[in-house]
């Protein structure tokens, strides 16, 4: 009987300093004779001789970057957004509105091959299973949609209501942003053409940025550009990067962007605007404007 | 609590860590795995790739290729540490062959660069010196002195001024740990 105890599921305290190599002679001479005919402490010894084996390999103890999280999760985001858009662009989903007969109006996706604006501007009376004389006043349900169809004037002052209204609440919002944290002037680099300014602003989720860029070469079908904001630590095979997002310019080569970055411009000062092709979310395109955040 | 069920705890979890990332929840699931796996992935990289750079635009990419086939992942044939990882190759083999970032490799680390023959060992590896980082200091010191030192479990006693019976069981038990790893962490289970 060996001097030691079992232990109930991998067999003798000894496996480990047996594959380890780490026995004195004697325990060594003990549990050599045990383990020969002990089926427990012989599958014990297979499963303790592959760790062994793992800890014996040599294997780097680098650690990762602590900003590597965030830039993760900027990838990620990123590519959610992209497949936002993306599914996004083919079907252009324009609610429209449908009116039928004792029902309140209804907002309906536009489906391939219905126009626009489904309405009966012939005739505004309500269409519906049952005919309803022209003179039958509409239902509480339908009785301001009535009005709509009944009164031109009255429509239109409603529409120039609506519009001002949001025209308000657009401005509080476009017009009244929170202080700029920096400006950034892109200028273009060698053997590119163009400019531009993104201007940050930080906000409860992360930072917004204002961009405009005027005379940028319009791209090959496919092709986008790229707003990049690159940390101090960004070189040749050590990316240091956080996407703003994506965009296009028309043919004048201009255009004015609102994008959302989780990255702090105070930290990544220089921002990139490449020309990238669809694939993976790194930095591969060839860099078109770059610029360094000033104080705003 | 029993091993197989902690194993299958930690699998269901980050099975709907996974499915969490399907359903449009991208962003707390992403920075669970992230802490879980980042450090292995990115050690990974390293090895794989000899080179920091490249090896945490592996880990992004990988997180990224994640999201995409979240809702492809199917818990009943793999652990999320085995998708994760078989991303983290495929991955890691497109970089190595990315003409931009042959150059970047030093030479005496590209040329040990690890093979995919190694790829199991490398995980393995991984995952045990993880794994003995996190074990107690006195558990880690007497494996460290037996593995590294090359000393008997009579010449550790004497070392650290132990009863030799204390250092048998720290032994073991921080070899039980290593061996917990690898069996929770499932990465080379056949998928």
């Amino acid at each position: 009987m060996p001097p030691y105890d079992t232990h109930p599921d991998l067999g003798h305290p000894e496996v480990a300093g047996w594959v380890l190599d780490a026995l004195d002679a004697p325990d060594a001479d003990a549990f050599g004779e045990h383990l020969a005919s002990c089926e427990r402490c012989q599958r014990a010894v297979a499963e303790f001789e592959s760790v062994a084996r793992a800890f014996q390999y040599p294997v780097p103890d680098d650690e990762p970057p602590p900003d590597l999280e965030a830039r993760v999760l900027a990838s990620v985001q990123h590519a959610v957004l992209a497949a936002k858009q993306a599914d996004q662009a083919p079907t252009m989903q324009h609610p429209v509105l449908t009116k039928q007969a004792d029902q309140a109006p209804t907002v309906t996706g536009l489906q391939p091959g219905v126009p626009a604006v489904k309405r009966d501007q012939e005739s505004p009376q309500p269409t519906g299973k049952a005919p309803t004389s022209a003179k039958a006043p509409p239902s509480k349900a339908t009785r301001w949609w009535h009005w709509h169809w009944n009164s031109r004037l009255l429509s239109l002052a409603t529409a120039t209501a609506a519009v001002v209204a949001g025209a308000i609440f657009l401005g509080t919002q476009l017009f009244s942003p929170a202080a700029p944290a920096a400006v950034i002037p892109l200028h273009a680099q060698s053997g590119f053409t163009g400019s531009g300014l993104a201007t940050p602003r930080h906000t409860d989720g992360g930072w917004s940025i204002h961009l405009t860029v005027d005379h940028l070469e319009p791209l090959s079908p496919g092709q986008f550009y790229e707003c990049w904001y690159v940390g101090p630590g960004n070189r040749l095979g050590h990316p240091d990067l956080i996407t703003a997002g994506t965009f296009v310019v028309s043919r004048s080569g201009s255009g004015t962007f609102n994008m959302w970055s989780a990255a702090d411009p105070t930290k990544f000062k220089v921002m990139q605007i490449t020309a990238e092709r669809p694939g993976d979310a790194s930095q591969h395109g060839q860099v078109v404007l770059s610029g360094t955040a000033q104080p705003a | 609590m029993s091993e197989t069920d902690t194993q299958g705890q930690i699998a269901a979890e980050e099975a709907k860590l996974v499915a969490q990332m399907a359903s449009g929840d991208a962003g707390a699931a992403t920075t669970e795995l992230h802490r879980r796996y980042s450090r292995l992935l990115y050690r990974f990289g390293v090895h794989m790739l000899g080179d920091q750079g490249l090896a945490e635009e592996m880990v992004q990419e990988c997180f990224v290729k994640l999201w995409r086939s979240a809702g492809r992942f199917d818990a009943g044939k793999a652990s999320v540490a085995t998708y994760l990882f078989m991303i983290a190759r495929s991955v890691a083999a497109d970089l190595r062959k990315r003409p931009s970032s042959r150059p970047l490799l030093p030479l005496d680390v590209a040329g040990a660069a690890a093979q995919p023959d190694d790829v199991d060992q490398i995980l393995d590896a991984l995952i045990v010196h993880e794994a003995f980082d996190a074990l107690k200091p006195p558990h880690a010191l007497v494996l460290h002195l037996a593995q590294n030192a090359g000393l008997t479990q009579s010449e550790i006693a004497k070392q650290l001024n132990l009863p030799l019976g204390t250092v048998k069981t720290r032994m073991f038990y921080g070899m039980q740990a290593m061996r917990n790893a690898l069996a929770e962490r499932g990465i080379n289970a056949p998928v």
